[in-house]
């Protein structure tokens, strides 16, 4: 992602946000009246005054949002989402790479050193991410999970790719309740023909072919082939793999279903190209055809997308971000007394 | 070398405002504790700064102090630091910790670089060694390992930031155990409001647990100026409470206030916007008389001067208690915390009064060699600390007289005061213990043998102020209360154990209600 990212006017990520996330969140609010919400968040914090101006966050007495947790490594922009999401969040953010708090694992010796300061700079690194890796894993289950981490998941074998699969077994053993699981990824190497993940969504692919009659008659009847590589869209290449290849399957693996609220490609203003996908994790017994139902879905319907340019003109979108930026600057206003 | 943890943050907050800083911010991750940060928008610290001053000479080798430059770059702000030990104080609550500086460098040149600084055991110097040094010594001092790398400029990073994930076990255990109980630290109030509501609520900030005595501290030690609201003894003025010696006492505030404020310096601490909180007196239905304090004298050729203010609430203590005594500014920051001992006033130090008072007094020249290394406290021998002592001392002397006179006048009016009522309250009690059929009267007759006598013609109950009884007795009204609710008892037309049981009843109604 580009440093020079103004977040507050990024508009085709709000259209994602606007038409993608926040109905879904909202049903979601409307069935349980109370949501725990984990996001990575960056500085400007707009996912969350969006969730809190459109009440599906509320405020605790001391209007303090109490029901979120934000994951962030970087010290400075701990700082400053500290100062911008007033009142302060206090313990509501986890110091951390999201990745490394939840592939952690613990080790007996570290209870017993819990308490010293020990020399070695390199075991107080350990204790410390420790500290914060249970605190972390002791927040679960969430019912919304905004898992955005700025950096590619189509990949095997690096740890962000891993951390969603941690996720959900977080919630599975916290007995979470029906959720929704939000991932963003960065696709632009995707359509690179060494890339890994690219020759498992083949493979992935050509297994549901040979193994789901209704989805090898899908792929036939919208694209006149079998053959994923000769699927025109790169957009739509990418939205089947990802819905398929990583939360689709992770799913079925647990035991659990799902249901895709939709998969979202936008464009950011260096004309790269990022993937949202809002998926509701059913932690209930489903139709067993669950599976092949939402492959053909995704088939049908997703990716929808998003350009840069496009998201300018839309009005109604570039009006909500504007009216959370200002919510977000009148509650710091106020709180900076 | 800092005795508290606010003390670290002042000193890292003071370098802030040497380097022409508009604002400060601190961070220290409440409720976890488990990093700092510190960052300003001053003018940086240029590599060779670094290099030089800090990493291969070490400590005490301050351009601050070598250059002998008085004043910041921006704002005309005298400097405050003088021994190069500010940046350093942070190993006191990290095992390691990084810098970051952006930077204009003497040719106009935009530059940047981080430095990462693993502290082994600093060897502070002692007193004596310091001294003796004069400050111009490049001896080396072991800090620890340290390395550096270039950055590119970032215009909007401009400025020094300073920071570390790795925070001292004390540290985190001390400021976090004071909100060990599930979720109590959720009734520390982040607000500037909020913190000055729990303060004043308390008798001492330091029942209000570290976070909030750091914070205190802070508000009292910067270079801040006082709140505008009630909060700032420029409310003085407005309280006519306050019997004011010299309006002078005023206007050194109010001048200090314009000066603080000229300065443009602002601290924020976890996002709080800190300011000088004195609200004083404690209320306003106590006597309070405020003095003014100056002093501008050359001792042994070098100038002494000094102004400032003392207030005294008759008789009341100060709260919270951390308000107490005199506060010494050099600089527009705190010496040490009010020094209750009145710089080691011998006469006042043990009675009640001495907790009457609070005072500042703010130091414009001199003074500054008395400064021990620590920056926190005054070497006792120097000649312009034995000068201010003396000043001072003289001053209480006159103070606590006057305010002794005060206390006694104060006391009186409070006795004839609390006579009045009770014989109010007398009145009342006889009116109403017998049905409406008698009054009371009190009289001073030292003929009389009885200490009360019933007047069945008019009606009366005399009660003889002048009675040995009630003059020998502590509690009097008791003593009254008794006889009088005996007369009534024996003049009701009851029997006996009627009469007992009404006795019983109105002294019990008396003591309840009139004591």
């Amino acid at each position: 992602m580009s440093k020079s990212i103004n977040w507050d006017e990024y508009y085709s990520k709000h259209c994602v946000r606007y038409y993608g996330w926040l109905p879904v969140c909202k049903a979601l609010f409307q069935k349980k009246k109370k949501i725990k919400y984990l996001t990575l968040s960056d500085i400007n914090a707009i996912d969350i005054f969006m969730l809190e101006l459109e009440e599906v966050l509320k405020r605790d007495s001391n209007k303090v949002l109490t029901d979120i947790i934000i994951c962030e490594s970087e010290l400075e922009k701990i700082q400053q989402i500290f100062e911008n999401v007033r009142p302060p969040l206090q313990e509501s953010i986890i110091n951390g790479k999201i990745e490394q708090l939840l592939l952690f694992e613990d080790k007996p010796k570290y209870n017993r050193l819990q308490n010293d300061d020990p020399i070695s700079r390199e075991l107080r690194r350990t204790l410390n991410l420790r500290s914060e890796a249970l605190r972390f894993q002791n927040e679960f289950p969430f019912d919304i999970i905004n898992f955005d981490p700025c950096a590619s998941i189509l990949n095997p074998r690096k740890d962000t790719f891993k951390t969603v699969g941690k996720i959900v077994e977080f919630q599975r053993k916290n007995k979470a309740d029906n959720y929704l699981l939000i991932i963003t990824t960065p696709i632009t190497k995707f359509l690179d023909a060494k890339n890994e993940f690219k020759k498992l969504a083949i493979d992935d692919y050509q297994s549901n072919l040979n193994n789901y009659s209704s989805i090898e008659e899908k792929s036939n009847e919208l694209f006149g082939t079998i053959n994923f590589e000769e699927i025109e869209s790169s957009h739509k290449q990418n939205a089947i793999a990802f819905g398929k290849t990583i939360v689709a399957k992770l799913i079925k693996k647990l035991g659990l279903s799902a249901i895709n609220h939709g998969i979202y490609i936008y464009e950011n203003k260096d004309k790269r190209y990022m993937l949202s996908s809002v998926v509701e994790v059913i932690t209930k017994p489903k139709n067993e055809n669950w599976y092949q139902n939402e492959i053909v879905k995704i088939m049908e319907d997703m990716p929808t997308e998003f350009t840069y340019k496009g998201s300018l003109k839309n009005k109604e979108v570039v009006q909500h971000l504007q009216s959370i930026v200002n919510h977000r600057e009148k509650i710091k206003e106020e709180f900076s007394k | 070398l800092c005795k508290s943890n606010a003390l670290v943050f002042k000193e890292l907050i003071n370098n802030a405002y040497d380097a022409s800083a508009t604002e400060v911010r601190v961070n220290t991750n409440f409720p976890e504790f488990n990093f700092i940060f510190v960052v300003d928008n001053g003018v940086g610290m240029t590599l060779e700064s670094f290099k030089k001053h800090f990493a291969e000479k070490g400590i005490g080798s301050s351009t601050k102090r070598r250059n002998k430059v008085l004043k910041s770059k921006k704002f005309n702000r005298p400097l405050i630091g003088r021994l190069g030990i500010g940046m350093m104080a942070i190993g006191q609550i990290c095992h390691s910790f990084q810098i970051e500086s952006h930077y204009e460098d003497e040719e106009g040149n935009n530059a940047a670089f981080k430095a990462e600084i693993i502290l082994s055991d600093v060897d502070i110097p002692s007193i004596d060694d310091e001294i003796s040094k004069d400050g111009d010594s490049g001896d080396e001092m072991n800090v620890g390992k340290w390395s550096y790398e270039l950055l590119d400029f970032n215009d909007e990073k401009k400025g020094f930031r300073i920071f570390s994930d790795d925070v001292r076990g004390t540290f985190r255990k001390e400021m976090k155990n004071a909100y060990s109980e599930e979720r109590d630290y959720r009734k520390v109030p982040l607000s500037l409001n909020g913190i000055k509501k729990i303060i004043y609520q308390n008798k001492s900030v330091k029942s209000c647990g570290p976070y909030i005595e750091t914070i205190w501290e802070l508000c009292s030690l910067c270079p801040l100026p006082y709140d505008d609201d009630d909060f700032s003894p420029i409310n003085f003025i407005n309280n006519s409470s306050i019997e004011i010696d010299n309006n002078e006492a005023i206007n050194v505030i109010a001048e200090r206030q314009r000066k603080i404020k000229s300065y443009n310096f602002k601290i924020y601490f976890d996002g709080i916007g800190l300011k000088r909180l004195i609200k004083l007196p404690n209320s306003n239905d106590v006597k309070s008389m405020l003095f003014y304090i100056n002093y501008d004298k050359k001792i042994f050729n070098s100038k002494l001067k000094f102004s400032g203010y003392v207030l005294a609430q008759v008789s009341k203590a100060v709260r919270p208690y951390e308000l107490n005594g005199i506060q010494i500014r050099i600089k527009n920051v705190g010496i040490g915390k009010y020094d209750n001992t009145f710089l080691n006033y011998s006469k006042q130090i043990e009675t009640i009064r001495s907790k009457w008072v609070s005072g500042e007094v703010f130091v414009e020249k001199g003074l500054e060699n008395a400064l021990n290394i620590d920056r926190d406290s005054f070497n006792e021998h120097e000649e312009h600390y034995r000068a201010i002592q003396s000043y001072l001392h003289e001053k209480f002397e006159e103070i606590f007289k006057t305010i002794n006179k005060s206390a006694i006048a104060h006391r009186e009016e409070n006795k004839l005061k609390q006579i009045r009522d009770i014989s109010k309250k007398l009145q009342d009690y006889v009116l109403e213990s017998s049905n409406g059929n008698f009054k009371l009267k009190e009289v001073d007759d030292l003929s009389m043998e009885d200490s009360v006598h019933l007047d069945k013609e008019n009606k009366l109950i005399i009660v003889n102020n002048a009675h040995k009884t009630f003059k020998a007795a502590k509690s009097e009204h008791l003593y009254k209360i008794v006889d009088i609710a005996y007369l009534i008892s024996e003049n009701i037309e009851k029997n006996e154990a009627e009469r007992q049981q009404y006795f019983k009843k109105i002294v019990k109604k008396a003591i309840t209600e009139l004591l």
